[in-house]
């Protein structure tokens, strides 16, 4: 058995009373809610949390995706599996993952997740989601579709 | 009233159920995204005067779900051909929210045998700084009460629309829904250059309070079609054939009767 550090890097400074108000925490939840400063310290925070993660001794760290959401802040995990592979002694990276259906073309994953098995030096888990419902709202991607095509393209 | 004929029609080799009643010329209505649904009153009462057909769209319903189905450019083909394999002349076409845009995207097409178009709280172009209601932001009962001006009208329809024995139906309606108008949302950014080449009379009928596609959209269609006519019921939301049947029914029929005299 391994164990592993998964991070969804959460927006932990979101005001819960308008989430509540506006009745959900995705895509329709205003940017304007965001403060950039606390988002700076959120982020620097949930690296080192990664990073002291590996110093323990787990087996790896986790990051993954979603968009437009209070929710989590790794729309594009790659940044901070970029930002993390230098730091990474033992622990294998995990990305979990890239949503296929949402990117036109599919090789720009393939390039982002070279590069990170090559800084990892091979420690490094390349993870391929569908994505959930809200994720094709906010990115204004054809579902029905786009599944299928997705289907198409990891086979 | 009494029940329509209702049949199963192969048109090039997909299958799709037909609704048929009345005397007269055939008038061809193209239902939206719930799908033809059950035969209604508004329907009936254009059956009077008119050869009334209701099919379902492929992908809805009753009808096939077919492999070739990915854009509402498809379903205006399968219409084409539907009316020559119906042997259909002289249509009155009439298209409601979705089926407006179907329609419109078949009359851009060939008008070759239509007489009239009507659209009715149609989809299918996009109007700047309008605010619209997403209907795939909102539940199951606030998508039904947003299409109503009077909500115990929208109750009421509710109640029968949602009934779980229609569960897998209107599942299966909102998954082809989805495919065709998701992205861009309702519209064909291609559409609007070509609502000049419509050259039969057309009619575009609108409720003043609709959410969806509010009244502006009317304004627009009517602009984009040469000598297009519009007319707005007041105190009326979405749907003008379910909530004012009456009035829909008199200006559907009174267009048609005066093309003809024309």
């Amino acid at each position: 058995m391994k164990i592993f550090n998964f991070h969804l890097m959460p927006y932990g400074a979101a005001d819960l009373d308008a989430i509540q108000k506006n009745g959900s925490a995705w895509v329709t939840f205003s940017n304007s809610h965001y403060d950039p400063e606390k988002g700076a310290e959120l982020y620097h925070r949930y690296l080192d949390e990664l990073e002291f993660a590996d110093q323990l001794g787990f087996d790896g760290v986790v990051l993954n995706e979603h968009h437009q959401t209070a929710y989590g802040l790794m729309p594009i995990p790659g940044v901070l599996a970029g930002a993390l592979a230098r730091k990474l002694k033992r622990a294998t990276l995990a990305v979990l993952g890239r949503a296929l259906p949402l990117v036109n073309n599919p090789l720009t994953i393939a390039e982002e997740y070279a590069i990170l098995d090559n800084l990892m030096r091979g420690r490094f888990i390349a993870g391929f989601v569908r994505g959930i419902g809200a994720e094709y709202h906010a990115m204004g991607i054809n579902r029905p579709s786009r599944r299928a095509a997705s289907t198409r393209r990891t086979t | 009233m009494t029940d329509p004929t209702t049949t199963n029609t192969t048109v090039a080799g997909t299958t799709v159920k037909v609704m048929r009643k009345g005397r007269g010329a055939p008038l061809l209505i193209l239902h939206g995204a719930s799908g033809a649904g059950a035969w209604l009153p508004y329907m009936d009462k254009l059956a009077a005067s008119f050869d009334v057909i209701v099919p379902e769209h492929p992908g809805y319903g009753g009808s096939d779900m077919p492999d070739w189905l990915d854009t509402m450019h498809d379903l205006a083909y399968f219409y084409l051909d539907f009316v020559e394999k119906l042997d259909l002349k002289g249509v009155h076409l009439v298209g409601l929210s979705l089926g407006g845009w179907l329609a419109a995207e078949l009359a851009v097409r060939n008008t070759g045998r239509l007489a009239s178009l009507t659209l009715v709280g149609s989809a299918g172009i996009y109007v700047k700084d309008v605010p619209q209601i997403d209907p795939f932001l909102r539940s199951d009962e606030q998508r039904i009460r947003d299409f109503f001006y009077d909500q115990t009208l929208a109750e009421a329809v509710i109640a029968k629309a949602l009934a779980p024995e229609l569960e897998d139906v209107n599942l299966k309606n909102r998954l082809v829904t989805a495919k065709l108008v998701w992205q861009p949302r309702g519209y064909d950014p291609h559409l609007h250059k070509w609502l000049h080449r419509i050259d039969v009379p057309t009619l575009v009928l609108w409720g003043e309070a609709d959410k969806l596609y509010p009244k502006q959209y009317a304004e627009a269609f009517q602009r984009l079609i040469p000598g297009s006519r519009s007319v707005v019921f007041p105190e009326c939301g979405h749907m003008p054939n379910i909530e004012k049947p009456d009035d829909f029914v008199a200006e559907v029929a009174r267009f048609a009767k005066e093309k003809r005299a024309a």
